[in-house]
C-alpha cells in the first residue's frame, strides 16, 4: 500500500474529497474503471447468461440466425428478398443490431438493476457500463467469427469471394462499443430520475431498426428516407461491417454520422453521468 | 498517525417525492430540506477501533455511506489514507446462480480484494465458513444461514487498512456470531483501523476503544467507549414508564405497551436492593391475533454498560400466557432483589417457542430501572454501591 509521509511529518492523504469537488475531478482511466470488478462482472454475466437452458451457449448463434430467417421469409413474401445473398445481408445486419439493441436495453437499466451493489459498496461506477458492453461485444465477436466460418465454407463450395476488407471487421464492432458506452452512460443516468425512459427506449429501438440499414443499403434509398436512414446512429457501423464481410459498398454519409454520434454521446454521456453519479444511492 | 479525517460533514436530503416533469419545469423550487448530518467532525488514528452509537435515524448509516464514498456529502471534506473496505451488508453482490466458489471471488473482488489476495486466503475463507462440501453448489440452494456464513468468511479476510462495518453482526446464528466477534477481535489486534456501527452495545464494548454518539445528525459525544455506551443507554431512561420503541422488532401480533417498576406495598417507581420488587407489564393484541395462542415472555436485565446480567423468563417457570382480552397485564415479583444499586437497562421479549427464529415482539433496551441501595442480608447494614453487581444468599459458620 501507499505509505507516503512528506518531509514536514504531516500526513499525506491518499484520497480527499470535498462537497465542492467538480464533476471533472479525478479523470484518469484508473479511477474510472476498476479492472478487478470489471473482470468479475463480465465473468458473472458470461457464466449466468444461459444457465439452466437446454441448448446453452448455442443460443449465441441461434438467436441471430432465427431472427434473420424470420425477416428473410417476411421480405421474401413481399418480393423484396431472394436467395442466399439476401439472407447473408440480413444476418450480418441482425448481428450488429442485436449487439446494439440488447446491450442498450441492459445499459439503460443498469443502475436500477445494480442498485443493491451501488448502495452498499463504492467502486468506479462506469465499470458496470463497460462490463455490460464487453459482454455484448464478446457475443458479437463470437457471432462474427462463426459468420466468417460460414462465409469461408461458402467461398469453397459456392461462388462467394472474400476481399481484403475482411480484416476491417473489428472497426465497426469497436465503433458500436464506443457508441454504446456513451449512450449507456447518458440513458442510465436519465432513467435514474425519469423511469419512463426505459419504455421509450424499448419502443424507439424497434422503430429505429426499420429505419436503419439492417434491411436495405443506405444508397438504395432516395430523398428524405435516405437521409433518415443515414442519420441512424447504427447505419454507418452496419454498412462498414457488411463492407468488411460481404464486400458491399457503404455510404460515407452514414459513416460520418456514426462518428459524430460516437463523439457526441461519449462526451455528453460522460458529463451527465458524472453529475448524477454521486447521488445515485440517494435517488433510487 | 492519522488515517481518517472527517471535517464538518453535512448531508441534506430533500423531503417528499420527486415531482413529475410538469412540476419540475414549471413549479417553484421550494422543497423542504432535511439535514441527516450536520457539522460532524472527528479523526481516527491508525489502529483505533471506533464505535458509532445512535438511535435509528440519528445519521449513523449516512455517515458510513459518506465515508465509504457511496454517497456524497453536501458539505465538508473527507481525507483517507490507505485502502478502505465497507461492509454494509453480508455477501454484497452474491449471485444466486453461481457456485459458492465463484461467489467468494465475486464478493471478495467487489469488497476490494485483489485476485491474488483471494487466492492466497481461499482455503482459510472456506474453512472459516465451514462450507467445504457445498463449494460447488449454486448459492441459490444455500440456506440463508449458509449465505451469511460465506459472506462473513470473505469479509473476515479483507486485507484493507480501514474497515467500515455496519450492523452485520445482527444476522447469523449465535455460535457463528461469537466466532465472527473473535475474528474481529483478531483483526483489530493487527493494527487495523475499524469503524463499527451496531445496536449490540455488548459487542461494541468488547471491540471498540473509542465511541461517538450521534443524535439527530449531530455528534453529541466523543470519548471512551465505556462512557459512550453508558451515556447512550442513559439518554432516554429518565422517565421510567415510557418505552423506548426505537429498537422494536418481531412479527408484532401482540406487543408490549407499557412497563412499570415498583416495590411491594409501595408506589415508588424504582427498585431497592433486598426488597421484594415488582414489574408490571401491559401487553396488547395488535391485529386481532389468535385468541387461543399462548406465549412466553421474558425480561432481560443489563447493567448500564449494556452487559447482560440475567433474565426473568417465563420459560424458566414453564409458564405461558394467553392474551384472551384486547390487553393483559402481567406482574413479575422478584423476592429479595439481589442486584446492587445502579441503573439497569431492560429488554423485553415475547415469543412462541424457546429459541424460535421469529420472535413475536422484541424491545431491545426499552427502558431503565434505578435500583437504590438497601439491606440485602437483613443485617441492618446497607450494601452501599461498590463494584459488586450481585448479592447471593449465603451464611458463614464456624465448623472447626
Amino acid at each position: 500500500m501507499i505509505h507516503n509521509e512528506n518531509e514536514g511529518g504531516a500526513v499525506w492523504w491518499d484520497q480527499k474529497w470535498s462537497a465542492s469537488d467538480g464533476i471533472l475531478k479525478e479523470i484518469s482511466l484508473k479511477k474510472l474503471i476498476s479492472p478487478g470488478i470489471f473482470r468479475v462482472l463480465l465473468f458473472r454475466d458470461l457464466k449466468v447468461s444461459y444457465r439452466q437452458t437446454l441448448l446453452g451457449p448455442l443460443w449465441f448463434v441461434l438467436k441471430p440466425v432465427l431472427t434473420a430467417l424470420t425477416f428473410y421469409f417476411l421480405f421474401a413474401l413481399l418480393g423484396r428478398a431472394d436467395g442466399l445473398n439476401s439472407f447473408l445481408f440480413f444476418l450480418s445486419g441482425i448481428v450488429m443490431w442485436m449487439f446494439f439493441s440488447e446491450t442498450l436495453n441492459r445499459l439503460s437499466d443498469s443502475i436500477l438493476t445494480n442498485i443493491n451493489l451501488l448502495s452498499k459498496v463504492y467502486f468506479p461506477r462506469i465499470t458496470i457500463h463497460t462490463a455490460i458492453v464487453a459482454f455484448g461485444l464478446f457475443t458479437a465477436v463470437i457471432q462474427t467469427l462463426l459468420l466468417l466460418c460460414l462465409l469461408g465454407f461458402l467461398s469453397v463450395f459456392h461462388d462467394f469471394q472474400f476481399s481484403f476488407s475482411v480484416f476491417l471487421f473489428p472497426i465497426p464492432l469497436l465503433m458500436t462499443s464506443l457508441l454504446l458506452i456513451g449512450m449507456g452512460l447518458l440513458f442510465s443516468s436519465l432513467t435514474v430520475h425519469v423511469r419512463d425512459l426505459r419504455y421509450v427506449i424499448g419502443f424507439l429501438l424497434q422503430l429505429l431498426m426499420f429505419l436503419s440499414s439492417v434491411f436495405f443499403p443506405v444508397n438504395s434509398q432516395q430523398g428524405i428516407l435516405k437521409i433518415v436512414i443515414a442519420l441512424n446512429p447504427m447505419s454507418g457501423s452496419i454498412e462498414l461491417f457488411r463492407y468488411a464481410l460481404l464486400g458491399t459498398e457503404f455510404s460515407w454519409m452514414a459513416v460520418t454520422a456514426s462518428f459524430v454520434y460516437i463523439f457526441f454521446f461519449l462526451i455528453v454521456g460522460f458529463l451527465v453521468f458524472r453529475s448524477v453519479e454521486e447521488n445515485i444511492a440517494d435517488v433510487v | 498517525m492519522k488515517v481518517l479525517e472527517v471535517n464538518n460533514i453535512g448531508k441534506s436530503y430533500k423531503l417528499g417525492y420527486n415531482k413529475g416533469l410538469v412540476q419540475t419545469l414549471f413549479g417553484r423550487k421550494s422543497r423542504d430540506q432535511f439535514w441527516a448530518l450536520k457539522d460532524v467532525s472527528f479523526s481516527l488514528n491508525q489502529g483505533e477501533v471506533l464505535g458509532i452509537l445512535g438511535r435509528n435515524g440519528a445519521g449513523k448509516s449516512t455517515l458510513l455511506k459518506i465515508i465509504s464514498k457511496i454517497t456524497k456529502q453536501t458539505e465538508g471534506t473527507i481525507k483517507i489514507k490507505g485502502r478502505t473496505a465497507s461492509l454494509l451488508e453480508v455477501g454484497t453482490g452474491f449471485n444466486p446462480e453461481l457456485s459458492g466458489r465463484d461467489n467468494i471471488f465475486l464478493n471478495g473482488t467487489i469488497l476490494g480484494m485483489t485476485r491474488r489476495e483471494i487466492v492466497s486466503h481461499f482455503d482459510e475463507i472456506v474453512e472459516f465458513s465451514g462450507l467445504q462440501k457445498f463449494l460447488d453448489t449454486p448459492v441459490k440452494r444455500y440456506s440463508s444461514g449458509m449465505r451469511v456464513r460465506l459472506g462473513f468468511a470473505v469479509a473476515a479476510h479483507l486485507q484493507t487498512e480501514i474497515l467500515i462495518v455496519d450492523e452485520v453482526l445482527a444476522v447469523g446464528d449465535f455460535e457463528f456470531q461469537a466466532r465472527c466477534l473473535n475474528k474481529m477481535d483478531e483483526v483489530s489486534n493487527q493494527g487495523r483501523t475499524i469503524i463499527f456501527v451496531s445496536h449490540h452495545t455488548e459487542s461494541m464494548l468488547r471491540l471498540c476503544s473509542r465511541g461517538i454518539i450521534l443524535s439527530s445528525g449531530k455528534l453529541v459525544f466523543d470519548g471512551k467507549i465505556e462512557q459512550a455506551v453508558s451515556n447512550y443507554l442513559g439518554i432516554d431512561s429518565d422517565s421510567i414508564t415510557s418505552l423506548n420503541l426505537s429498537n422494536r422488532s418481531g412479527s408484532g401480533e401482540i406487543q408490549f405497551k407499557s412497563i412499570f417498576f415498583s416495590i411491594v406495598n409501595s408506589n415508588n417507581p424504582y427498585w431497592k436492593t433486598g426488597a421484594d420488587c415488582l414489574v408490571r407489564v401491559n401487553i396488547e393484541s395488535v391485529n386481532n391475533s389468535e385468541r387461543g395462542k399462548e406465549y412466553y415472555v421474558s425480561l432481560v436485565i443489563k447493567d448500564s454498560l449494556g452487559k447482560r446480567i440475567c433474565s426473568l423468563s417465563s420459560v424458566f417457570l414453564n409458564k405461558k400466557f394467553k392474551v384472551s382480552e384486547n390487553s393483559i397485564v402481567l406482574e413479575w415479583e422478584v423476592n429479595k432483589l439481589g442486584l446492587s444499586a445502579g441503573k439497569y437497562i431492560i429488554s423485553a421479549f415475547i415469543f412462541e417457542k424457546p429459541g424460535a427464529q421469529l420472535p413475536i415482539d422484541v424491545l431491545e433496551d426499552c427502558c431503565a430501572v434505578d435500583v437504590y441501595e438497601g439491606d440485602y442480608y437483613g443485617s441492618n447494614i446497607v450494601q452501599s454501591k461498590g463494584t459488586d453487581v450481585l448479592y447471593l444468599p449465603f451464611d458463614i459458620r464456624q465448623i472447626q
